[in-house]
């Protein structure tokens, strides 16, 4: 014996406990994002890392408080039914069947007769199952043994191993409760590659007991294959006589023809051992209804394993021919005391008469059920011949033309939705454009103080030229020189003139200020005044014109809109940058700057475009370019940054040396134009927090993400937990007893390498000092654990 | 766990190093678990056999690993295959003879005789032995070798 075939093989598998720590990272990440949602604007990053915690930490201790509810009224519910179920087991089975707590907590009363129920017909088929296997249902109570003491998923499974039976025959239903713990196990193996066998081999090597439970329950399998066998060979038998009923002419004819083309006759045998004509339904019923079907499968196990017996030759020596035969089929009752009989002068045996009297008997059934199909078909469509036969092709057509039109319709839905797409980024960048135009508008004719002035005059004056030409009657035998004199009181004439068509002409530069920006308001307020001087005949200079229009600083009146429109925007970017990214402390610096008025629209506006880039949100219209504006954002973001202890890297040097020694150096222009300000915002709060701290002090420069650090401290709690869950969790134990191990927070540290630096994770113990005690949510602990196998070659 | 995070905004990267960290978690746990599963096979077959000695060599127990993120399985096999094998199924009598001298001896001059005969051994399962018991142990032993294999990649 070679080396080799000693072996002994064991499997760890931890798909569950990771799929189960996935659902809590998926919680914490979402109770991250509603708490992003509801927290106040001046919440810094820890506040709201802190406040997640806090929410997951009452989910959990929520979820804690359902299940000991669920858990005290189900045991109370299993007592008064008198079952001695575990409850752990129970509430482990329900759960993986998807029923909530709250949902046990109210039919506790239901579940727990249904779970007896179920138990008792478990035990009934243990020694039912023995007597065929002399002595398995003492290895069971061994087996049973095993599972209370073992600390696995295979407890549940040993103890709905014989409900696996019942699934193999498609029993859903209440009697399902328990099937998925080994049905999920056995899919899992499968779906690795492993036949059934394999998996009911690698259980058995998981305790002795279990080596013969995997028999009986295989060679139950083989009986049920045998019954899925028959019922598909009945199905075929039916289908042929629903043929030949719907292909049109004779029915006799037409299946006498498919017997001929089939060349044989068969004896279903199985299916004459199950004295069923629908073994899969019928024990279905049985067996739920009576535990009938436990016997008759033990009485099966017995039986002879042939499942067909070809009866052309005895027909033949019966002197039957198929036309005969199908005449006999239709013929019913009488017909079969007719065969019967005839049998009788024949030389074949009585066993062989008996089969060849059961073969009609089983293909009358079948000529029974077809004929019924046929009626239901006939009663839907009328005929059942030629017509069926243009209407289902009638249909035919109709379904491919509906699903051409359904491809088609999808297809201009598609294009629909990229056109709308494209129009929708067009659209954006237009509304974007017209908000740009009414903030200059806005900030223009906030400076002029215009107000409602222009709508309120349009009514009185039809347009500006024709006030325009008024002033040269307005003018008439006027000094004009001396009309500039507020002194003069004496031309109220022309004054009103002015001051009627000045907040006019304001109007409209602001309008073209809003359209075009200063330069096309300088060039509509030049034309205006070179209109007047004209319409003055020329008797003031154009700086004495603007000085009656209130136009005499229009390029400081304009630079002031320009920064007010800018600011304005800038706001309005913000908003959406903190409606992105959360408000920060650097988001409130920035606003805070730029209300006191120590920092430009323009400059704010470049800082804040930047923040939304580094978000990968499309900046519209037009980047900040003054270099003025951008070295002032960069000066206020250098000013900034020098109070944050957390030096800021450059995107694109993973290491952040250079920029370090540049710092260093007081050069900080290279960290302020690409520094993920948010990340190390966040960084730094979470350093505040005590959550993560740096090994070297000060020195690590990293490029560390706005999630990573999140991340992180989500890992560093699952970590905790999974230290102590992974290996210990007693799946379907006593939940007390889960939750005293829960007080698990050790003083382990792990560590991460964070690419140059090593950032210490929080100890468990420094997370339940910051959040209180964490607590695993029940569904992790009920349905996570590691499964182990072993196997013997 | 280690978990090594690469640069900013590699979410690909994060995952990848994530699922190497969970690789690397299964092999120390399957390390752990093929240790003391055979120090507990060896442990078994030393009591029921009194020592492990065999043909001048020792029974040992040989493992092999193979681990995904979520899986670790591990192989134990009994090694040298020669020695256990004769422990297992015993031996058939048998005669020695010499092939290259006329006769068997000790040493020079001290003759045994022209040949000599080998009684039948008879073998016991002791592999079948101790894996029996380990399958009944085996979810102790995991779990304590898990556990243990968590606390030191913990530190």
């Amino acid at each position: 014996m070679a080396g080799r075939d000693l072996t002994y093989t064991i499997g760890i598998d931890a798909s569950d406990a990771a799929a189960g720590l996935r659902k809590l990272e998926s919680s914490v990440r979402s109770t991250m994002r509603t708490v992003d949602d509801e927290l106040s604007d001046g919440a810094t990053a820890g506040d709201k890392l802190a406040a997640s915690m806090d929410r997951v930490a009452d989910e959990m201790k929520s979820d804690f408080a359902s299940a000991a509810i669920a858990a005290e009224r189900l045991q109370q519910a299993l007592k008064d039914a008198g079952s001695g179920l575990n409850v752990g087991d129970a509430i482990t089975s329900l759960r993986r069947m998807g029923i909530s707590f709250d949902e046990i907590t109210q039919d506790a009363d239901k579940l727990a007769a249904s779970l007896k129920q179920l138990d008792d017909v478990r035990v009934a088929g243990v020694k039912d199952l023995d007597s065929v296997a002399p002595g398995l249902s003492s290895k069971l109570d061994d087996v049973g043994k095993s599972a209370d003491s073992s600390k696995s998923a295979l407890a549940n499974m040993i103890g709905n191993s014989f409900q696996t039976m019942g699934q193999s025959v498609g029993i859903v239903g209440d009697l399902g409760v328990g099937i998925g713990q080994l049905g999920e196990y056995a899919a899992d193996a499968k779906l690795d590659g492993e036949g059934m066998a394999s998996v009911f081999k690698n259980m058995a090597g998981v305790v002795g007991p279990m080596a013969a439970l995997a028999l009986a329950t295989k060679a139950v399998s083989d009986v049920m294959g045998r019954f899925t066998a028959s019922q598909d060979r009945t199905t075929q038998s039916v289908e042929m006589w629903e043929q030949a009923l719907q292909s049109g002419g004779d029915a006799s004819d037409n299946y006498a023809d498919s017997l001929r083309d089939l060349g044989k006759v068969t004896l279903d045998v199985t299916r004459e051992q199950s004295k069923l004509a629908n073994v899969t339904a019928e024990l279905d019923s049985h067996w739920y209804s009576t535990g009938i079907g436990v016997h008759l499968l033990t009485d099966l196990l017995g039986l002879s394993t042939d499942e067909t017996k070809d009866m052309t030759k005895a027909l033949a020596d019966a002197g039957l021919t198929v036309d005969r035969w199908t005449e006999l089929i239709e013929g019913g009752a009488p017909a079969v005391d007719t065969l019967r009989e005839a049998l009788t002068h024949t030389n074949l045996s009585a066993d062989e008469q008996a089969d060849v009297l059961t073969t009609l008997t089983q293909a009358q059934e079948d000529h029974a059920a077809a004929t019924k199909n046929d009626g239901v078909i006939q009663e839907f469509f009328g005929d059942t011949t030629a017509e069926t036969t243009k209407k289902q092709e009638e249909a035919e057509r109709a379904t491919k033309e509906a699903a051409e039109a359904h491809r088609q319709a999808t297809e201009a839905a598609k294009q629909h939705a990229i056109a709308l797409a494209g129009a929708n980024g067009e659209l954006a960048d237009i509304t974007s454009t017209f908000a740009e135009m009414a903030r200059r508008g806005d900030a223009l004719t906030s400076i002029f103080d215009l107000g409602n002035a222009p709508l309120d005059l349009a009514s009185g004056m039809r347009d500006i030229a024709e006030g325009i030409g008024g002033l040269k009657e307005a003018a008439q035998g006027i000094n004009l020189k001396a009309a500039l004199d507020p002194a003069n009181l004496g031309q109220d004439k022309l004054l009103d003139a002015l001051d009627a068509l000045r907040p006019q002409i304001q109007a409209k530069i602001s309008e073209a200020f809003a359209a075009g920006g200063p330069q096309a308001a300088q060039d509509t307020a030049a034309w205006y005044v070179e209109a007047i001087r004209q319409a003055l005949g020329g008797k003031l200079t154009a700086d004495e014109v603007r000085n009656l229009l209130g136009l005499d600083d229009l390029t400081t009146t304009l630079q002031v809109a320009v920064d007010q429109s800018s600011i304005a925007r800038a706001k309005s970017e913000l908003d959406v940058l903190v409606g992105v990214g959360g408000e920060t402390p650097f988001t409130a610096s920035l606003k805070l700057a730029v209300d006191s008025g120590q920092l430009s629209g323009e400059a704010a506006r470049a800082i804040a475009e930047w923040g939304l880039a580094e978000e990968g949100v499309k900046v519209p219209l037009d980047p900040v370019t003054d270099p003025a504006a951008l070295a002032e954002a960069q000066g206020f973001m250098s000013s900034f940054a020098e109070q944050n202890p957390v030096v800021q890297p450059l995107v694109g040097d993973p290491t952040g040396v250079t920029d370090a020694a540049a710092d260093a150096k007081g050069d900080v222009e290279s960290t302020t134009a690409t520094m993920p300000l948010d990340a190390d915002r966040k960084q730094a709060d979470a350093e505040a927090q005590g959550f993560v701290k740096t090994t070297e002090a000060a020195k690590p420069v990293v490029n560390i993400g706005a999630s990573v650090v999140g991340a992180l401290i989500t890992m560093a709690i699952i970590n905790a937990i999974a230290q102590q869950m992974a290996p210990t969790v007693n799946v379907g134990s006593d939940i007390s007893k889960v939750l005293g191990d829960l007080s698990y927070l050790s003083s382990r540290r792990p560590q991460v390498p964070v690419e140059a630096y090593l950032a210490d994770y929080p100890t468990a113990t420094e997370i339940a000092n910051r959040i209180g005690r964490p607590k695993v949510p029940v569904d992790i602990v009920v349905g996570s654990s590691i499964r182990i196998t072993g196997v013997r070659d | 766990m280690n978990f090594t995070v690469s640069k900013s905004g590699d979410l690909s990267g994060i995952a990848r190093e994530l699922e190497r960290g969970a690789q690397q978690g299964q092999r120390d746990a399957g390390k752990a678990v093929a240790s003391d599963a055979r120090r507990f096979i060896l442990d078994d077959v030393k009591r029921s056999r009194g020592n492990l000695r065999m043909m001048g060599g020792r029974l040992g127990v040989k493992s092999r690993l193979t681990v995904s993120a979520v899986t670790s399985t591990v192989e134990l096999y009994a090694a040298p295959a020669g020695p256990w094998a004769i422990v297992q199924r015993g031996t058939a009598p048998y005669d020695i003879k010499p092939r290259r001298r006329d006769v068997l001896a000790v040493s020079k001059g001290d003759v045994i005789g022209m040949h000599a005969h080998r009684r039948a051994t008879s073998g016991h399962d002791y592999w079948g032995s101790a894996t029996d018991r380990l399958d009944a142990d085996l979810g102790a032993v995991v779990e304590q070798a898990v556990d243990r294999a968590i606390q030191q990649a913990a530190g």
